[in-house]
């Protein structure tokens, strides 16, 4: 029988637990950097080349094949490519001329908006979803709760974004052109954050907020659907077994209200295995991003490696795919911290 | 519902869903097999006086913008994308499979770098390392099929880990080591026959992910190149096309996915029905 | 059919009828009970699985199976008519409900005193800064040591007989008048099971609450109860004071259960049973549903349920042919 440490440790208990679940990550991070450095590395063909760009005379390759160290061996090369990481050093993009750091820093606030909102989006359709079917199993939401799982899971992303775009602005004229994030008429709001939801309504800017959300609406909507399958399912799965727990039973016996049988020992209990759905979801989501993007115009992180890919540029592509993979990382270990804070006997493993 | 009736109608339906699935499966597999052949019009050649015409009598999908009927690509892209998702899905689960297996059965420090390049897999977002394995292995087919085919791959070096590392503690396979066969003839032949049922479950399932996964690279333009007809770059093509109405470019090469992917997922539960011993 | 009117009764049920699935013509698995309790009575009711005894038990406490369809003539407990007025009154404040596998039935990740002041704040039975000392005094009362220290435990690091007396305290926090213990040792040690009833009868006797005890056990029911209720595949069977019981059973079920007792036996050849098993509930179920397995039956036990006879003492008890 596992042994909780009980209500005791407070803060202190919890910084415990956030770097228990650093260092179990650390090894991903080593393996994550590892293979991204080892996808242009072992290319087929002369890697000097690729990141010299196609229109390279051999001159610029050989000073590419000097300047980035590719003339040493592979594990030389890979301490200079980890230092550089360290360093914040991605390399250099050879479309903008830009490092590739700051075009991803310049870029990222928009997929994140994005992205957030589509997660923010599935949360607030797939849990009360789930829950009203686990309440009510085999009713009517129980069935669209499973016909929305499996056609979201048949459904390409992509498709669905071409689908809602023909529908709600072809045809009915409701939703603004999937042109990016703003009418090219108005200028994006003043402000540090990067997204303009937050930094329009800072300005008390309501017209450009209502502009911002408007072009946000079907990009959010053709990501986020899909996080609502898998929510859903789970939210339900998890509350009918825990409603039907000796403990629940307890609750209802010793004449607890309803509203707090249900949140405080009910779905409190449910959390955990949603909150490992919301770190999948996540996963698919940074995935699925790029697709979107690619819809919608939307000049995000995703857009950029993939113009960048076409156009044979591959620093930037590299460095998309590290900071998506830190990212998950770091979405995970939220994921994990957060179970631990709502279940104690979870921490315990740390 | 009394027991009885509910339990009938759940049967029922799961009756009507196989059907549904082996009649949908045998469409597409004679629609790849013989798509060449009974395809109304050379999906290749462009025809510049029939370009963009709605959908017809002579042409049941409509034209696009290079005038090629759409529904002779539609049933010529099913032989791609299914061989593109066959390859990826078989590359996956072999050598998925046999790395699980011998993950499982040696343990220690080979289960534990197995163990760690599985992890790291996992610790991407699949799509976007599915990319990041396309770019690195250059523009063409083969790397969609490699990069489909890592990113489904742990699921069956899992799988097969947990299955053979549990079943080699069995009584069945101490004997076959006592009478002095070798491990690899013990997991051929007596462990993975035992676990083949979830793994075809499995198979079934990422197919479909195969699918999607490989439409998606090449919707963003990795991998199939025109003028090849594939469902995901017809989808690509079609888009651009939104603004101006001309709405069948893109539907039924979409259309053709869900239907592909719904195929599998429908076909792993018929499979899993029929598999699990306890719903016979 | 009635039970002698004397005493005002803390629980007063006539024709209690539980029946699960559609099928009106399937025999209810609980079949016309009639049960009074006094205040203050320390009741047990005794069954082989498949009596119907737990059912019954919850349906008192007010958490019976929501699958489950109820009906009955008369259902009052504490002063509350449930039929009317349903069951929210009644929930851990006219009745509380003491549970076997006590871990489960706690909030593993709740601390026991927070699920104590739950109950508290609930029922009002405490508020605002008097609730922690309420919940010391609380675990005070069921004998749980150093409760100041337990108080932000969790039921993962107490011991089985702890993690049942945080529960006693749990259906004592409302002040019921009623307390259920269903099975409550099962799962225990011997030791433990006996600390732990004379714990829970001694803290209701305190409280002058009335008790019942659902168990298969007969010599704990015996050691621990005044009176006794047997109950046979849904139907009450005899309802005596322990001592007659024993002393002079009138049903032959019960008599079996009694000689079953392994107490009894002088030996392990001296260990009987009880032919058959609970019957199956379908067309073929006779009116006492003892009937197949009774060496006394006589045609009319098939086709009519005997009525109550009660005899000196308040010895009471359904059979065509008593012993």
């Amino acid at each position: 029988m596992p042994t909780a440490k009980g209500d005791g440790g407070g803060a202190l208990g919890t910084l415990r637990v956030i770097r228990g679940r650093a260092l179990a990550a650390a090894p991903n991070l080593v393996g994550v950097v590892a293979v991204v450095f080892l996808l242009t590395h072992v290319l087929p063909g002369d890697p000097a080349a690729y990141f010299a760009g196609p229109s390279a005379t051999a001159a610029s390759i050989e000073e590419t094949r000097h300047r980035l160290g590719l003339d040493h061996n592979l594990v030389e090369q890979f301490a200079l490519y980890v230092r550089g990481l360290a360093h914040g050093d991605l390399g250099q993009s050879l479309i903008s001329g830009q490092p590739v750091l700051a075009d991803l820093a310049q870029r990222l606030p928009a997929s994140l908006e994005l992205t957030l909102g589509a997660l923010l989006l599935a949360l607030a359709v797939g849990i009360p979803l789930g829950m009203r079917a686990a309440l009510r199993p085999d009713g009517w939401v129980d069935g669209l709760c499973s016909a929305i799982s499996t056609i979201g899971q048949a459904t390409p992303t992509f498709f669905l974004g071409l689908v809602l775009v023909f529908v709600f602005y072809y045809l009915l004229d409701w939703a603004p052109a999937p042109l990016g994030r703003l009418d090219s008429m108005l200028s994006p709001p003043p402000g540090r954050t990067g997204f303009w939801t937050v930094d329009a309504a800072l300005a008390g800017d309501l017209p450009l907020l209502a502009a911002v959300l408007g072009q946000l609406v079907l990009p959010v909507v053709t990501l986020g659907l899909f996080g609502v399958g898998p929510i859903a399912r789970m939210t339900r799965a998890s509350l009918i077994e825990v409603l039907a727990s000796d403990y629940v039973r307890t609750a209802r016996a010793a004449g607890l209200p309803p509203q707090q049988v249900l949140w405080t020992y009910a779905f409190r209990n449910a959390v955990v295995p949603i909150l490992n759905t919301v770190g999948m979801v996540f996963s698919f989501l940074l995935g699925a991003n790029v697709l979107v993007e690619k819809v919608f115009g939307w000049p995000g992180v995703g857009a950029y490696a993939i113009d960048a890919l076409l156009a044979s540029d591959f620093a930037p592509v590299q460095g998309f795919v590290v900071v998506m993979a830190f990212f998950y990382l770091i979405v995970n270990l939220g994921v994990d911290v957060a179970a631990a804070l709502v279940d104690p006997r979870v921490a315990v493993d740390a | 519902m009394p027991e009885t009736a509910v339990k009938r109608s759940a049967v029922t339906a799961a009756k009507i869903r196989t059907v549904i699935a082996v009649a949908l499966l045998t469409a597409f597999v004679v629609a790849a097999a013989l798509g060449p052949y009974v395809a109304p019009y050379d999906p290749l050649a462009p025809a510049p006086l029939e370009a963009l015409k709605a959908p017809s009598l002579s042409h049941a999908f409509g034209t696009d913008a290079y005038g090629r009927d759409i529904l002779s690509r539609v049933l010529v892209a099913t032989r791609l994308d299914l061989i593109i998702a066959f390859a990826a899905v078989l590359i996956a689960l072999t050598i998925g499979t046999a790395l699980g297996a011998f993950a499982g059965w040696a343990g220690g420090w080979p289960d534990r770098i197995i163990g760690r390049i599985i992890d790291t897999i996992m610790a991407f977002p699949l799509f976007v390392l599915a990319v990041g394995v396309a770019a690195g292995l250059g523009n063409s087919i083969s790397s969609v099929i490699v990069a489909t085919a890592i990113v489904n791959l742990p699921f069956y070096a899992r799988q097969a880990r947990s299955d053979v590392s549990r079943q080699r503690k069995a009584a069945y396979v101490e004997a076959a080591a006592l009478a002095g066969f070798s491990p690899v003839l013990i997991v051929l032949l007596q462990i993975l026959p035992n676990i083949a049922p979830p793994l075809m479950v499995q198979s079934s399932l990422n197919l479909g992910w195969a699918i999607l996964n490989a439409a998606g690279l090449s919707f963003i333009g990795l991998g199939v190149r025109a003028p090849q007809a594939e469902w995901g770059i017809m989808v690509s093509d079609g888009a651009a096309n939104i603004f101006s109405g001309e709405w069948w470019m893109f539907i039924f090469p979409g259309a053709a996915l869900m239907i592909a992917i719904l195929t599998f997922s429908l076909c792993g539960d018929a499979l899993r029905d029929l598999l699990d011993p306890k719903r016979r | 059919m009635t039970a002698p009117p004397a005493d005002p009764t803390l629980i007063s049920i006539r024709g209690l009828t539980i029946r699960f699935g559609s099928d009106a013509a399937r025999p209810p698995t609980v079949d016309g009970v009639d049960l009074d309790i006094r205040p203050g009575e320390f009741v047990a009711l005794v069954g082989e699985s498949g009596s119907g005894k737990s059912l019954t038990a919850h349906t008192l406490a007010g958490i019976l199976d929501p699958a489950a369809k109820l009906s009955a003539e008369r259902l009052e407990v504490a002063g509350i008519d449930v039929l009317a007025d349903g069951w929210d009154q009644l929930r851990g404040r006219k009745v509380g409900i003491v549970f076997q596998n006590s871990r489960a039935a706690l909030n593993p990740i709740r601390s026991i005193g927070r699920q104590l002041a739950d109950v508290f704040k609930a029922h009002g039975t405490a508020s605002g800064s008097a609730i922690a000392p309420a919940v010391v005094a609380a675990l005070t009362d069921v004998r749980i040591p150093d409760p100041k220290r337990r108080i932000s435990a969790y039921p993962g690091e107490l011991s089985g007989g702890m993690c049942q007396r945080v529960m006693l305290a749990i259906a004592l926090a409302g002040n019921p008048s009623l307390l259920v213990a269903d099975e409550p040792t099962t799962g225990l040690d011997v030791t433990t099971q006996s600390a732990i009833l004379a714990l829970l009868l001694e803290r209701a006797r305190a409280r002058r609450m009335a008790a019942i005890l659902i168990t298969h056990d007969l010599e704990l029911a015996r050691a621990y109860a005044e009176r006794i209720i047997v109950m046979q595949a849904g139907q009450i069977v005899e309802d005596a004071p322990a001592a007659a019981l024993f002393a002079n059973p009138r049903h032959p079920y019960s008599a079996l259960l009694i000689a079953a007792t392994p107490a009894r036996a002088r030996s392990v050849d001296g260990l009987s049973g009880i032919p058959g098993q609970t019957p199956d509930l379908d067309a073929t179920t006779p009116a006492c549903r003892f009937a197949n397995r009774c060496g006394r039956a006589e045609p009319r036990c098939r086709t009519e349920f005997p009525p109550l006879r009660i005899e000196v003492d308040g010895h009471g008890f359904h059979c065509w042919r008593p012993l």
